[in-house]
């Protein structure tokens, strides 16, 4: 006498060979120990930030497109420009870096220079500072005729 | 026939921490009864081989979902218990076959060993088994394969324990009367 349960093992246990083999299968496709659930949380923020960048790129990327294309590829242009800008300049020493006494003999030089070339100047007496009138203003001021 | 205390020792909470070894365990217990219950529903090898295959990668991907361990086994065979149903829709509409049968006052249900067949009536068993409909063939296979209980097979089926009651009742009855009517010619 047996059991239904003896009975229909019985009849299937052929079978476990091929779930030997699925359950083999199924195992190999699971993620390593510990990793599901390490994984959880880096996968919820890895969704976040990649919501967040495909809004940001839906909504205020996309819309203006054009414009967005245009500012990028003026700025490549003046970012351009200037590369090719330092490339040409040749630097001048900086100011301070001059010898000081070179800039005096300089300055002496075109001094004498211009003082053998011009005519002493002579000196401009000065002119009469006209005394402020001891009237009144209004006494000097011209009168009206009545006609 | 499965002891209870059976469920203290299988490692499911190692199973919910992602260890193959636990679930190599969990998928080595069931995969010949969950193959039994499929098989004996659908009479189909590979079909069945595929919906245990699939059975154990959504058990492996929604084990969250189960809220007690020690439900593993009802959790895992109701997954099954789905595939088999959405076969069963996309196949055929079985209207008539899924109808409830008229609740009636079912009487003591005795375990799973109260049916003792001879070894030359298993063949008759076999047959007989088949004979039943979809819907009282799947609440006797879960009662004879892991001896759940009434209520274990009510949220594997998604039905109510009463109506449980009532198909496992008139299940065995049929059974029975099927054999003795077999034993009689």
């Amino acid at each position: 006498m047996k059991t239904p349960r003896e009975i229909l093992f019985e009849r299937h246990r052929r079978a476990e060979v091929s779930l030997d083999h699925l359950r083999h299968k199924v195992l190999a496709g699971l993620p390593a120990s510990g990793s599901a659930e390490a994984s959880e949380p880096n996968r919820g923020k890895r969704q976040f930030i990649r919501a967040v960048l495909t809004k940001a790129w839906l909504e205020l990327i996309w819309p203006s497109r054009h414009a967005w294309a245009g500012i990028a590829a003026l700025w490549l242009t003046v970012g351009a420009a200037n590369l090719a800008m330092k490339a040409g300049f040749q630097p001048s020493p900086p100011i301070g870096a001059a010898p000081a006494r070179e800039m005096v003999q300089g300055f002496e030089e075109r001094r004498r220079l211009l003082t053998e070339l011009l005519p002493p100047i002579k000196p401009v007496p000065p002119a009469q500072a006209s005394r402020p009138s001891a009237r009144p203003r209004s006494e000097g001021l011209p009168t009206l005729k009545h006609c | 026939m499965l002891l209870v205390t059976e469920y203290d020792q299988l490692p499911v909470p190692q199973a919910r921490a992602g260890d193959p070894a636990a679930w190599d365990v969990l998928f080595r217990r069931y995969q010949l009864p969950l193959y039994v219950y499929v098989f004996e529903l659908v009479h189909d090898e590979q079909a069945s081989l595929d919906m245990v295959q699939e059975t154990f990668i959504n058990a492996a991907r929604h084990i969250s979902s189960l809220r007690e361990d020690d439900k593993f086994g009802g959790w895992l065979f109701g997954i099954a218990h789905q595939k088999c149903i959405q076969r069963w829709r996309k196949q055929t509409q079985e209207q008539s076959a899924l109808e409830e049968i008229g609740a009636a006052p079912p009487e003591a249900d005795a375990g799973p060993d109260d049916l003792l067949i001879r070894q030359e009536h298993e063949e008759e068993f076999m047959r007989l088994l088949t004979r039943l409909p979809p819907v009282q063939r799947s609440v006797v296979l879960l009662h004879f394969v892991e001896d759940f209980s009434i209520e274990q097979i009510a949220e594997i089926t998604g039905a109510v324990a009463g109506t449980v009651k009532s198909r496992l009742h008139y299940a065995k009855k049929a059974l029975r009367k099927l054999m003795e009517n077999e034993n009689a010619t």
